[in-house]
């Protein structure tokens, strides 16, 4: 396997700059995350903020301001446990180019998520984000410097 | 697909393993922190947080961690559907609008009655009833101009003059509490009729109804407009920061409205005995004097600005402080509204 990761560069090395993108973005979501679970383990922090945010959103749609307030809000705490986890997931498959492809898709969904909830000055970050994603999933970006690259050897199919 | 559920749950495993052995050590911290929701200006490193904050650490053996709060009704937001797991101990910047306002969005700790002070007399009657806020400053609010400014302005009429025209930098009622105190003191000060046809031709003398204070202020500053609503405290500034006499607060024949900025423990307090410590010790003399210059603000207790540039600020004849119910204010705030869309702006 570990031969197998830095063989990749030799075969897909056209990936490389890709890779470069996709390492670099498991790296912003690790640190994400480490940031919310520091405040997440004692209980407050910048998931909860985020939360108020977007109820005090204008344009936030009515069915998913009736979701925040109904269901997210009364149990924040377990959707924010499900958000940092998603965080982590996504930024260690990244770093390991690893199941980047599912993961990618993943990563769509939670950006989609802050897409609705977050002020409209960040709504650009978040669509380039997605952008982002989307173009992970498509090369399949695991392949070149990622365990994706041993699998996809072995198995084939569209899942590395 | 198996590989990809097996890396989900191996994460979500390990998160929680984590999440269950970190309690422990965040009690510990939680212990001997106290957290303090305050606005960006409090804890800034020229507002008064920081060194309120050495202060208190030198005296005591808690410390103190400040969170930033952008906007009081958010903060208080958050507060109450983290319920039990807000980590809020205080919450400083509560103005008198906010306790009838935003405040009975959470329930708040009774203050204990040896928290007291030899409080000034212009805000002591406001205080008496005050069982869950403290007050740790104050001061009058006003118009604010320039000395070589070449229009007399004794009262509220006075605005009204021609040569001001578009030349006052005003806030917007609804989202600034300096731009509601001046509605609901031309509301006070005035019969109800005669303070809209007041507030209509206000309309057009105004240069803008700016967001906050600060956004108004800075107009000002850059001499986009002559006036600008303020506190009387607001030329000091420029005395002691930028050696600059020329600004003046205005004394008017109408009682000026207070500003007084109260703090409150959540219900919800982890660390109570320390924020209660550290309430206490606000109303100290050195906590006071550092409020009162690092924010600008009159200290609540008595003596305390003397012998100071403070000593100077004329007070003037005020007005005593009010709390008003939610109706009231929203019907207030709606007749300006009424009033700003039919000027067309």
């Amino acid at each position: 396997m570990f031969q197998a990761y830095f063989e990749s560069i030799k075969y897909v090395g056209h990936l490389l700059p890709i890779s470069f993108l996709r390492i670099f973005l498991g790296y912003f979501y690790i640190d994400l995350a480490l940031k919310d679970w520091k405040f997440y383990s004692i209980g407050s922090g910048g998931l909860a903020d985020l939360f108020v945010e977007a109820l005090n959103k204008p344009a936030l749609p009515s069915w998913y301001r009736l979701l925040l307030s109904e269901q997210i809000i009364p149990h924040w705490h377990t959707y924010a446990f499900i958000l940092i986890g998603l965080q982590f997931a996504v930024g260690i498959s990244y770093i390991l180019g690893y199941v980047v492809r599912p993961t990618s898709l993943l990563a769509v969904f939670v950006c989609l998520n802050y897409l609705s909830i977050s002020s409209v000055d960040r709504e650009i970050f978040f669509k380039l984000l997605i952008a982002c994603h989307i173009l992970l999933a498509w090369v399949g970006a695991g392949r070149c410097l990622g365990l994706d690259y041993y699998f996809f050897k072995r198995r084939r199919g569209l899942w590395w | 697909m198996k590989h990809f559920i097996i890396f989900m749950v191996l994460i979500f495993s390990g998160l929680s393993f984590f999440y269950y052995h970190k309690e422990d050590k965040a009690q510990m911290i939680e212990d001997r922190t106290i957290r303090i929701y305050a606005s960006s200006s409090f804890i800034a490193k020229w507002g008064p947080g920081p060194a309120l904050k050495e202060l208190f650490e030198k005296q005591n053996i808690f410390k103190i961690e400040f969170l930033e709060s952008p906007d009081i009704a958010m903060t208080l937001q958050k507060i109450s559907f983290e319920n039990k797991n807000s980590t809020a101990d205080l919450v400083l910047g509560l103005d008198q609008f906010d306790l009838s306002r935003q405040a009975t969005k959470i329930e708040w700790q009774p203050i204990t009655q040896t928290i007291t002070a030899d409080y000034v007399p212009d805000i002591e009657r406001a205080l008496k009833n005050q069982t869950r806020f403290m007050a740790y400053d104050w001061a009058p609010m006003t118009f604010v101009g320039r000395q070589d400014m070449s229009v007399q302005v004794n009262q509220l009429e006075d605005l009204l003059k021609p040569e001001l025209k578009g030349r006052i930098a005003l806030q917007d009622p609804r989202t600034s509490s300096p731009g509601l105190q001046m509605l609901i003191w031309i509301f006070e000060t005035k019969p109800t009729e005669q303070a809209i046809v007041f507030l209509k031709a206000l309309m057009k003398q105004a240069h803008s109804f700016s967001s906050s204070w600060s956004g108004a202020y800075g107009l000002f500053k850059n001499r986009q407009a002559d006036l600008v609503f303020s506190y009387v405290t607001s030329p000091i500034y420029h005395v002691v920061e930028e050696k600059d006499s020329t600004f003046v607060s205005l004394e008017m024949k109408e009682a000026l409205p207070l500003q007084v900025e109260f703090a409150g423990i959540p219900a919800t307090c982890k660390n109570c005995q320390g924020a209660e410590q550290f309430l206490r010790f606000m109303l100290t003399r050195e906590a006071q004097k550092i409020i009162m210059a690092k924010n600008y603000m009159l200290p609540v207790v008595e003596r305390v600005k003397d012998a100071t540039e403070f000593d100077a600020i004329k007070v003037y004849r005020t007005v005593p402080v009010k709390f008003y119910d939610q109706d009231r204010i929203d019907k207030w705030i709606n007749q300006w509204t009424e009033i700003r869309k039919n000027e067309g702006l």
